[in-house]
């Protein structure tokens, strides 16, 4: 059966999924992490690193750049608060933009999640294997 | 890493500054790492060190955020002023509603100033701005001969030839000269103005037709026609058929084969108010042997590329000097003939330019008395508000702030009051049109258009920019002294020396204004009561020109015309009746050579001159010019007669001093009939030209003897004059009928009364008088109020020491006295700087005064008494009431 690159027909009744409109998913992970409550960018990496035991940047840095381009457009808001501290620090909260953005992408990730780990635990040949 | 340099961090002053926030939050994010780190037992620089390894590329992160960073700032940073400007207009807005009287004073005054100012520069672009509607008009040049006694004189057909010729600077040479036609159309005669050119008229003048073919050149074209656009318009309504068809004119058909392109004039006519309606081809023959000693056609040039006006100026002199050098006798050593070139636009509208300056001199002044008046007000607004500015300015408003809000709300005064200005422009403008002398070139051209909507614009910022200065200033002060307590504080002490210095700049102005008018005034009195030497009341004048065709010899118009003015003189209601060739105010008179008798001219002289008139019999009686001498024109000077002649004084004590010179002899040049002429008479002398000049020396010559030169014939075209018994206009349809009934073919021309030629002669001078006196009241009036206003103010704030004078005792006479007296120190100083300006600027106005001096000590004298006096007053009436108010009510009001 031949896949066409850009959608994935599956047994399953789901919609398509267009991958062609998925964010990074770094930026998915910083709009689903900031939905939970405003943060500032290492407090976002902290989060990250503790609740997936993995490193998932080779540098950690590239949040940062990531977190600006997101808030050019408009998905997140930067203010500048101080922390505990007293230390001066960016926090960044969702827009309801970003809100937006969020749930759109949310279902699209999550069927894409299930289908690669279907995908990855399949043998060779047997496609129709559940 | 590297360190963000800390002078970086000043530039936050300005506003958020991207690249530091970046560095900071980055700075954070290593540090709180390191101290993780830290705590997770590392020591301390290898916990920096392993912070900032896990972190990464710190310069190419760094970049990158920035890039993106500033990105979002400038977006916010515009989207900010936006919303500044946007939350200052709606407070501008609510301020200026909430005082209703201040916002319309202010605004009303300055839409008062803008919109003058808004008119004047409407015709100051059409008549002076506007390229004329020529090709290439800046290469396109007026030629003008000149010799002794004539600084500007016309062309002859020979000299043309031989401009033409020699003049290498010319890539087209083209004369014209103006006439009367008859047009016969649809069964109706009617009299029409027309131009005879050249074809390289058109060519020199680059004018494209804007339908059909202008003429052919080569001279076979005599019967083609090009209509202008306008009449094309008015006279046959734009009919789409008009090429081609034939109309009769001056008995002969010929045929419509152009349309000129709207606004197309030449040069001499962007003044006139009936410019030729049509253009019929002159020839100018060169074997015919063109007449060389009759000026009378009008010359435009184009220059050929590579030459300028200047070089073509020497090269059109250099042969003109040969030309002289050829032909001795016609142009004599002592007559100086020479010839220059004029580039075609200051040509036409030289003679107003200092008229319009003029003009927009004195609105600019109305507009700066304007300005001060609102700037005042403005400033007492800017008093009020202390409290509402101190409020601002407590909450956090910055001084910029608070002045671009108050800049803001100035703007929008002055844009509400520019637009209202334009609409008065439009007013305005319709008023010039109708008031005017007449003799304004294309200003029937002015409108409002893109140039002066800018023009609004510029002046209306000017203004705000004027008119906030003073209160903008004190308002920062103002903002500085609130944390003093008290009512007296130095801001408005400033603000005292801010509005006295504002009023000594408006009497200044209004001194120099009411300068300007009053000589304007004194001069146009004088012009009043010049005595022009003839009657101007009860006189009717008809033009009558006899078509060519119905009276082709003397006998016929020699009959026509006396009968025409013994059937005239018998009209119930008509005193006396003749006719001239040369009305007077309406026309020019040309010269002509004589010969006294005994005293034939010397080689190399220059000939005697008279300027010349044909007059029938009844003429001196019906304009009513004085006989000194001997007689007038009478019937007995016939065909048959001896020659007759009557003379101006000025010409008898020309060529004849005190002695009498009736009796005498002399011949009249060209070979213009009858050529010897005896004096029978002298008559007082006239005003010809204008009012002002001085009367020239004519010599009348009686029309049933008169041929013109070089064997021409008997005049066509004469001027019917009638003294009336009572309003002369009525005579118009009992004359009408009298000429229909000798011949329906001989159209009359537009019926004038001599106080209507009289009226448009002075017309320009009148205009100007009547325009500077209305802006020097305009100005006295806001001086006026100004002065008002202040001493309003000052005795409000001194209400409280006033009180307290008056219930120690003090006369209320004598405290008037001491609030008038020091409000005048501003208005002397005023008059003392305004008198010293006005003597400066005056001397401009020379050419426009008639027996007055610029600096005429007696209309000085009354302007500084009429504007000390107004001052006076304008301050009594604030003083008097102050002082009649109870001292105790006074005190009670603090």
């Amino acid at each position: 059966m031949e896949a066409s690159p850009s959608t994935l027909y599956v047994r399953t009744p789901m919609p398509p999924i267009d991958l062609a409109s998925l964010q990074s998913p770094l930026d998915y992970l910083i709009l689903r992490t900031v939905s939970w409550g405003a943060m500032h960018g290492f407090g976002i990496a902290r989060l990250l690193e503790d609740r997936t035991d993995a490193a998932l940047m080779v540098e950690e840095g590239t949040l940062y750049p990531a977190l600006h381009r997101l808030e050019r457009r408009k998905l997140i808001r930067g203010e500048w608060r101080l922390t505990e501290n007293r230390r001066r620090a960016k926090y960044y909260r969702l827009t309801a933009a970003g809100e937006k953005a969020l749930k759109a992408q949310a279902r699209t990730w999550d069927q894409l999640v299930r289908v690669l780990s279907q995908v990855a635990t399949a043998t060779p040949g047997g496609a129709e294997k559940p | 890493m590297e360190e963000m340099p800390r002078w970086r961090r000043y530039l936050r002053l300005w506003g958020p500054d991207p690249g530091a926030d970046v560095e900071d939050e980055l700075t954070f994010h290593i540090e709180e790492r390191a101290r993780l780190n830290v705590e997770r037992g590392l020591p301390p620089e290898r916990a920096r060190a392993e912070a900032e390894k896990r972190f990464g590329d710190m310069s190419r992160i760094r970049t990158e955020c920035i890039m993106e960073s500033e990105h979002t700032t400038r977006r916010a940073r515009i989207g900010e002023r936006l919303g500044d400007v946007a939350r200052d207009i709606r407070i501008g807005v609510r301020s200026l509603a909430r005082a209703p009287v201040y916002t319309v004073t202010a605004a009303a005054a300055l839409a008062l100033g803008i919109g003058a100012n808004t008119a004047v520069f409407t015709v100051l672009s059409a008549v002076l701005l506007r390229p004329l509607p020529y090709g290439g008009a800046d290469r396109v040049v007026v030629v003008h001969n000149t010799w002794e006694g004539s600084d500007e004189a016309r062309v002859s057909p020979a000299e043309y030839i031989d401009y033409t010729d020699g003049v290498r600077a010319f890539s087209a040479l083209g004369v014209y000269a103006m006439s009367n036609v008859n047009l016969v159309h649809d069964g109706s005669a009617e009299r029409v103005s027309a131009a005879f050119a050249t074809p390289s008229t058109f060519a020199a003048l680059g004018v494209a037709p804007e339908a059909g073919r202008l003429f052919t050149d080569g001279g076979g074209d005599t019967e083609s026609i090009v209509l202008s656009h306008e009449y094309w318009q008015s006279r046959f309504g734009g009919a789409g058929d008009i090429i081609g068809r034939g109309l009769l004119v001056n008995g002969v058909t010929r045929t419509v084969s152009g349309i000129l392109p709207p606004g197309v004039r030449l040069p001499a006519n962007f003044g006139d108010v009936n410019p030729p309606a049509m253009f019929l081809p002159l020839a100018i023959d060169r074997a015919s042997d063109p007449v060389r000693g009759s000026h009378f056609l009008l010359a435009v040039a184009r220059l050929a590329p590579g030459w300028s006006a200047e070089t073509a100026d020497a090269e059109l002199k250099r042969v003109a000097r040969e030309m002289t050098m050829v032909h001795t006798d016609d142009y004599p050593e002592a007559m100086r003939f020479t010839a220059f070139v004029r580039p075609v636009h200051a040509d036409v509208v030289g003679n107003t330019r200092p008229l319009l300056l003029i003009l927009a001199a004195a609105v600019a002044l109305v507009l700066l008395i304007a300005c001060a008046n609102v700037s005042s007000l403005v400033l007492t607004r800017a008093e009020d508000r202390r409290r509402e500015l101190a409020v601002r300015s407590a909450l956090g408003g910055s001084r910029w702030r608070i002045t671009r809000q108050l800049l803001i709300e100035h703007l929008m005064l002055a844009l509400v009051a520019g637009a209202a200005g334009v609409v008065i422009a439009a007013l305005g403008v319709r008023a010039v049109e109708l008031l005017q002398p007449g003799d304004i070139p294309r200003l029937a051209d002015a409108r409002i258009d893109s140039r002066v909507l800018m023009f609004t614009l510029a002046i209306s910022l000017f203004a705000t920019l004027l008119v906030a200065l003073a209160p903008l200033r004190f308002g920062m002060t103002a903002l500085g002294a609130l944390r003093e307590s008290g009512t007296r504080s130095t801001a408005t002490h400033a603000s005292n020396r801010v509005r006295r210095a504002l009023i000594t700049a408006e009497v200044a102005l209004s001194i120099i204004l009411l300068a300007g008018a009053g000589l304007l005034l004194r001069s146009f009195a004088n012009l009043m009561t010049v005595e022009p030497g003839y009657r101007t009341e009860q006189v009717l004048t008809v033009p009558v020109s006899l078509p060519a065709s119905s009276y082709p010899d003397d006998a016929a118009r020699r009959l026509f015309f006396s009968q025409l003015v013994s059937d005239a003189s018998r009209i119930p209601g008509v005193l006396a009746a003749g006719a001239v060739s040369n009305l007077p105010l309406a026309t020019t008179v040309g010269d002509l050579d004589i010969e006294l008798e005994g005293q034939p001219v010397a080689e190399g002289d220059v000939s005697p001159r008279l300027d010349w008139q044909i007059v029938t019999p009844g003429w001196f009686d019906a304009m009513g010019v004085d006989i000194v001498r001997g007689r007038g024109i009478t019937t007995i000077d016939d065909e048959r007669a001896t020659g007759a002649v009557v003379l101006s004084q000025s010409a008898a004590r020309q060529y004849w001093g005190d002695a009498d010179p009736v009796g005498q002899r002399f011949r009249l040049g060209a070979n213009a009939g009858p050529g010897w002429v005896t004096v029978v008479g002298v008559v007082r002398d006239v005003r010809h030209g204008t009012l002002t000049d001085a009367p020239p020396p004519i010599m009348y010559l009686p029309h049933a003897q008169f041929t013109f030169w070089h064997g021409g014939s008997a005049a066509s075209a004469m001027t019917l004059v009638l003294h009336t018994a009572g309003a002369p206009l009525p005579m118009l349809d009992p004359l009408r009928e009298l000429v229909r009934r000798m011949d329906a073919s001989v159209p009359l021309g537009n019926g004038q009364t001599m106080e209507q030629v009289v009226s448009t002669a002075i017309a320009e001078p009148r205009f100007a008088t009547s325009v500077l006196a209305a802006f020097a009241l305009l100005a006295l009036v806001l001086a006026g109020i100004g002065i008002y206003g202040l001493v309003g103010y000052t005795v409000a704030r001194q209400a409280r020491e006033i009180a307290i004078r008056m219930a120690l005792g003090a006369e209320p006479a004598a405290l008037v006295r001491q609030i008038i007296v020091h409000a005048m120190k501003p208005v002397i100083a005023g008059v003392a700087i305004g008198t010293a300006s006005a003597l400066v600027l005056t001397r401009t106005m020379h050419s426009m005064l008639y027996g007055v001096a610029p600096h005429d000590p007696e209309t000085f004298a009354l302007i500084i008494v009429l504007l000390s006096t107004a001052a006076v007053v304008a301050s009594l009436v604030p003083a008097r009431r102050a002082a009649a108010v109870a001292p105790l009510t006074a005190l009670r009001q603090e």
